[in-house]
């Protein structure tokens, strides 16, 4: 297993039209491979941006991106685009001729009939949560080395959710593919996924391990007077009720444990944290080696 | 032949349209049947004076080669908007150019499909009307230089099918929505179809035939298509045909109007060709600008 | 074949769970040495968690010694846990306690805070 960023890009930045806002801009971020990867942050925050971006579809204003070709990577838009005129077989002998030498007939198929499909239904005639699975089908079938996923359980009740989250789970730990999918939603993401990258107003906000990135802040409680004693610490947010401050704050140094009771946030504490702050400072944790992250 | 093999790209192309495809095959057949019937009618009708037993057969072969001139326009907005403008309008142009087959193979794939379906049924076509037109002994009511029979016998038609496909290829891509880019296609189209057509019989010099003022009117060949006629002047110059007749006098003309003689424009079939071969060549540099276009345009938005 | 349950809201880290739902495994006598764990693509496919989190769990087990990961053939038990096997006397025994705990009408959380007590004193410090 190589840690080599998957997806690696500098100051990048997407303006769709010559005088409207940027989509993204100054993003620098690495994702590295064997990962599965959590692109999270509000609606139009440049997510759908970010994954046209890495799949090739868009071409940056400014700034450079770079990922593995076509060939492997495998991009499912928000939308699930297929053709509708298309039956599910139909669909699948597309992925084959249109990925010659690499299609995967057998992982395909197994996942369109684990969805009780019919392979003779046209897809204009598929549910939401079926769609999803014919198009992953596809973008499994083609082995790819990254698989980006743009709100893939979006319209997915729980049970399927959970069926395909597995299907792609078991994908990645079969193959070892890198996956990158967004969600607004994080409670969609908690548990599959082992890095992040929040998107926030087109810039990253946050990158790197999720491990690592939690356990870099702490939910802080103290006196309202000892505000001035958190200044070497990054504070993200902070709220006084009377005379109780709370703060979710990265340390860049021991806490007086005697002044200020902590604890560690979840995820979702922690996103809604910087989501509610926009002007909190960045932070990535550097990519370390996946051997680093073992020991 | 490996341009024709349907496989990858070109599978999903011809998958995705089918039906669409069909109809150009099948119009050609139901042509085909329609002139066997009215030739086998027109045979077998009891000949009486004063009655032509070709009529219904011209009408049908004048209707027929109207007809073909929408050809190139239809071909051309399918391309535009089924094709090209809806996969971008729909968004699915984000499956197909994610797969592992190249954005032009996915453009090449629609025009290849749509070239080879309708020049195929455009040279159909094009012999059906010969074939239909064999008993025809006149020229009368149906000429080969009249519009329809001119590009339908001809290789202008096909031609300008292939004018289509590449207009189509860039409008849809420009035009980004279905409807749009059929209607800015097949009217480009058609315009193209209209300046060539007003233009082509300027692309040979027309021959004259004159005779004498009194004489009778000249007669140009057999089968030749005239474009002009009228009085010549003794200094050389053209007057029209009625200005003796508008001065009031009924016999003779105006001696003012120095007219020695009357001459008649006109086309020899032997122009046929050439008239065609001329046209062609300027529809497919046409035709070879807009696939350049078409490629640029895609290049510069999807490496 | 174990199957794990993992419970996102616990608040303990995921692969800790597998760690002691495997532990809980071996001290029940549900596995046994030479028995073979799940594969990582079968824990992913059946909880659609993260692939690493079941390798980071399999290779805490392996560092305590409890598993051996055999190249291509998957991971295996090494030895088992506790000297309570499923069918043991130890277990008769409380099952024989807990019908009389609840004959005497307690509660269920009443004789788990209990036993928890009971626990704490005999096994400090000793928390997985």
């Amino acid at each position: 297993m190589t840690d080599d960023p998957v997806i690696e890009a500098t100051g990048l930045g997407v303006r769709y039209s010559r005088r409207g806002g940027w989509a993204l801009r100054d993003c620098s971020f690495g994702l590295p491979a064997h990962r599965v990867c959590a692109l999270v942050g509000p609606n139009g925050a440049g997510k759908s941006t970010l994954l046209a971006l890495a799949a090739g579809l868009l071409r940056p204003t400014e700034g450079a991106i770079s990922a593995p070709p076509r060939e492997e990577t495998a991009y499912v838009g928000q939308d699930k685009p297929l053709y509708p005129q298309l039956t599910v077989d139909e669909t699948l002998r597309m992925g084959r001729e249109l990925n010659p030498g690499r299609w995967d007939a057998k992982s395909a198929a197994r996942i369109v009939q684990e969805g009780g499909l019919d392979g003779g239904a046209r897809i204009r005639s598929l549910s939401g949560g079926q769609r999803t699975r014919v198009a992953l089908a596809l973008a499994l079938g083609k082995r790819p080395r990254l698989l980006l996923l743009d709100e893939p359980m979006a319209d997915l009740d729980p049970l399927a959710r959970h069926r395909l989250m597995g299907a792609l789970m078991a994908d990645a730990a079969e193959n070892g593919t890198s996956v990158v999918m967004s969600s607004h939603i994080v409670a969609e993401l908690e548990g599959a996924c082992d890095h992040l990258l929040l998107v926030d107003g087109g810039r990253v906000r946050l990158s790197g391990p999720v491990d690592d990135v939690v356990a870099a802040h702490r939910l802080i409680s103290g006196p309202a007077t000892a505000l001035a004693d958190l200044a070497p610490h990054t504070v993200v947010e902070s709220r006084t009720t009377g005379r109780l401050l709370t703060a979710l704050a990265r340390p860049n140094g021991p806490l007086d444990t005697d002044t200020w009771q902590t604890a560690h946030p979840s995820l979702e504490e922690l996103l809604l944290a910087h989501l509610r702050s926009p002007d909190a400072p960045a932070l990535a944790v550097g990519p370390r080696s996946a051997e680093a992250v073992r020991a | 032949m490996s341009m024709l093999t349907l496989k990858g790209p070109r599978w999903v192309t011809v998958r995705q349209h089918r039906r669409a495809l069909w109809t150009l095959p099948a119009a050609v057949a139901v042509s085909l049947a329609v002139f066997v019937v009215l030739r086998r009618q027109a045979a077998g009708a009891t000949p009486r004076t004063g009655t032509d037993p070709f009529r219904e057969l011209r009408e049908a072969l004048g209707y027929g080669g109207l007809a073909a001139l929408l050809l190139p326009l239809l071909v051309g907005a399918f391309v535009a908007g089924p094709m090209v403008a809806r996969e971008l309008e729909s968004g699915t142009y984000r499956l197909a150019l994610t797969q592992s087959s190249t954005p032009r193979a996915w453009l090449a794939s629609k025009i290849t499909v749509a070239a080879v379906t309708a020049v195929a049924c455009a040279a159909a076509f094009g012999l059906v009307h010969r074939f239909a037109r064999l008993p025809l002994t006149t020229s009368y009511e149906y000429s080969w230089a009249d519009r329809g029979p001119y590009e339908t016998l001809g290789t202008v038609l096909p031609a300008y099918c292939l004018l289509g496909v590449a207009l189509g290829a860039v409008v849809g891509q420009l035009v980004r929505r279905t409807t749009a880019a059929m209607a800015v296609t097949g009217l480009a189209t058609g315009l193209v179809m209209a300046v060539l057509g007003a233009v082509r019989w300027s692309f040979l010099p027309a021959r004259t035939v004159t005779s004498p003022l009194g004489a009778q009117f000249p007669y140009p060949p057999r089968d030749a298509f005239t474009t002009d006629f009228g009085l010549i002047t003794s200094s050389g110059g053209r007057l029209p045909e009625w200005a003796c007749t508008r001065s009031g006098s009924l016999d003779g003309c105006p001696a003012e109007l120095n007219v020695t003689g009357q001459y008649v424009d006109y086309h020899p079939f032997t122009h046929y060709w050439p008239t065609q071969s001329i046209e062609t060549a300027v529809v497919l540099v046409l035709a070879a600008l807009a696939l350049w276009g078409a490629f640029a345009v895609l290049r510069s938005r999807h490496p | 074949m174990l199957e794990y349950r993992i419970d996102r809201r616990s608040g303990m880290a995921t692969y800790l769970q597998i760690v002691h739902q495997t532990k809980q495994a071996l001290r029940l006598g549900l596995l046994e040495p030479g028995d073979k764990l799940p594969t990582a693509r079968e824990v992913v496919e059946a909880t659609a968690i993260n692939p690493n989190t079941v390798l980071k769990a399999y290779r805490e087990l392996e560092r305590e010694g409890l598993v051996e990961a055999r190249r291509g053939l998957g991971t295996f038990v090494r030895r088992s846990l506790g000297g309570a096997p499923a069918d043991s006397p130890l277990r008769e025994e409380l099952a024989d306690w807990a019908r009389r705990a609840s004959a005497a009408g307690m509660e269920r959380d009443d004789v788990a805070a209990l036993f928890t007590a009971v626990l704490d004193q005999h096994f400090k410090g000793d928390d997985t």
